[in-house]
Formats: structure tokens, C-alpha cells, sequence
């Protein structure tokens, strides 16, 4: 019984007001890394996004991605230039106050495998930056970083105590 | 103390995100987009007093305080949202300044829909 309880504290991984700090602070520099990121896309003609998302044509990395982002993406840019600020402007805006973290993270893995794509074979691109990018969404979405000096943190009691659709879908997202 | 500081917060990023913004127009398109930027400025000037004045009171103050720092900060994020479109390239209308103002009026939302722990 003794030997069980030590092995279960061996285990056990820290959560003192250090590991929270460095999970805040790892949850709100990604945010601004997406926050930087939306800047330089500028409508209407979104014509930098276009020359990166070209990459994807020119260095392929999956054929069937080249011939989407060639027949599909580039005539539609402007439709396209605009669903990435949006995703991108709500990864700044809700990683940084921690809202819905868990989801977010998830769409922030889905937005880097895309960018990845487009932009891995590029010349003077450097590989490992994307994979750390994963990696970063891949630690807040495992250790639920919002519940830590974020809206999560704060509001996950009361939506735990909801039986409401949306209560339910924020208590898994957070 | 929260909601009063964050209105705080909310009325300052007004003012400096307007600050860029040349004070007198240069041509026509410029005299609209002023009527607009200094009326912004002048918003975020009020909110920045009314979060001061919340601070010294009480939680039903403060919570009014939250509700305009809201809606000021909602109506900036739909102007730079709109101006993006636009050839205006000052801070008020920009993307991350979007994000900003996003985070600012979801996050006021938030709090205050949320029951106060208290009742």
C-alpha cells in the first residue's frame, strides 16, 4: 500500500504556482506569436500571403496540397486571405485571455500543419520552427494551460455547473 | 477592483491606438476617417475617467464601468476590422489591433455574464 502511494507521488506531475506561471506564460507568448503573425496580411489584395502560399506550388510538400492550393486557394485568395486573419486574430485574442484554450490549440495545430505545408521545402525556411510551433499548441493543448491564469481557469465552475449545449462544449474545450 | 481596471485598460488602448492618427486632415478621405478617430480618442478619454471612478466604488459600479469598456472595445474591433479593408494604414485600423480589441470585448463579455460567486 505504501510502496503504491509513493509510486503514485513519483508519478505525479508538479503543479505549484511555478509550473502555473510557466504555463501562463507559455499559453500568452503563443498567442502573441499569432497575434504578430496577422499583421503583414493585408487585404484586400493579400498579395505577401499570396507569394508564401505560392510556396506551396513551387516547393510542393504534398502533391495533392500543391494542386488545392493551385486550383482551389489562389483564384479564391481574397476568400481565403480573409478566413486566415479571422482564425489567426481569434488564436491571438483567445490563447492569449485563455478562453476555449483546448480548442484553440487544436485549431492552432491545424493552422501550423497548413503553413507547414505551403512553406517547408522553401528555400531559407527553417524547418524545425514549424515543429516547434506544433509543439507549443501540443503542450497547452495537453496541460489545459487556460485553467491557469486564464478565462478557463475562472469560468470552468459555472459552466461545469450548466447542463446547457454550449456549457458542455466549454468544459471540453477548456 | 477586476472590472474597473480592466475598463481602465480598455479606455488607455483607445487613446494609444489612436495616437498615430495625424490630428488635422491632409485630404477629403482623411476629414471622414478623423471624425471618427477623434471621436474614438475622446471615447477612450471617457473610459479611461469612468474606470478610475469604478475603482473607487462598488461592484454595481464597476460593472456598469465593464459594460461600456465592452461596447467601446467591441466597436473598435468592428472599426479595425472595417478599416483593414480599407488604404488607411494607421494603428486604429489594423489587424492585430483587431485581435486587441477582440480579446478585450469577448473577455468583458465573459465576466460579466458570469454570476457573481457571491449571490
Amino acid at each position: 500500500m505504501s510502496q503504491r502511494k509513493n509510486e503514485s507521488e513519483t508519478d505525479r506531475l508538479p503543479s505549484g504556482p511555478g509550473v502555473r506561471v510557466g504555463l501562463a506564460f507559455l499559453r500568452i507568448v503563443t498567442g502573441l506569436l499569432w497575434m504578430s503573425q496577422v499583421v503583414w496580411k493585408w487585404p484586400p489584395t493579400f498579395r505577401t500571403l499570396s507569394t508564401f502560399t505560392n510556396w506551396a506550388v513551387e516547393y510542393p510538400v504534398l502533391k495533392p496540397y500543391a494542386w488545392t492550393v493551385e486550383t482551389i486557394i489562389l483564384p479564391n485568395i481574397g476568400v481565403f486571405g480573409w478566413i486566415t486573419i479571422l482564425l489567426e486574430a481569434c488564436l491571438g485574442a483567445f490563447l492569449i485571455l485563455g478562453f476555449a484554450t483546448r480548442f484553440w490549440a487544436l485549431v492552432g495545430m491545424g493552422m501550423t500543419i497548413t503553413i507547414s505545408l505551403a512553406v517547408l521545402h522553401a528555400p531559407h525556411e527553417w524547418s524545425w520552427a514549424y515543429y516547434m510551433m506544433f509543439t507549443l499548441h501540443v503542450a497547452i493543448l495537453a496541460t489545459a494551460a487556460g485553467r491557469a491564469f486564464g478565462a478557463d481557469g475562472v469560468l470552468r465552475p459555472a459552466w461545469l455547473r450548466s447542463k446547457s449545449r454550449i456549457a458542455r462544449f466549454l468544459v471540453a474545450a477548456s | 477592483m477586476v472590472l474597473g481596471i480592466v475598463a481602465l485598460v480598455v479606455g488607455l488602448s483607445v487613446v494609444l491606438t489612436t495616437l498615430d492618427t495625424p490630428f488635422l486632415a491632409v485630404n477629403d478621405e482623411d476629414v471622414r476617417l478623423l471624425r471618427i478617430v477623434h471621436l474614438n480618442t475622446f471615447g477612450g478619454i471617457l473610459l479611461t475617467i469612468v474606470g478610475v471612478l469604478a475603482l473607487a466604488g462598488g461592484r454595481r459600479r464597476q460593472e456598469g464601468s465593464a459594460v461600456v469598456a465592452g461596447g467601446m472595445a467591441s466597436l473598435m474591433a468592428l472599426w479595425a476590422l472595417v478599416g483593414l479593408n480599407t488604404p488607411i494604414n494607421y494603428m486604429s485600423a489594423r489587424a492585430d489591433t483587431f485581435t486587441l480589441f477582440l480579446m478585450l470585448s469577448v473577455g468583458l463579455l465573459l465576466f460579466t455574464l458570469t454570476p457573481d460567486p457571491d449571490n
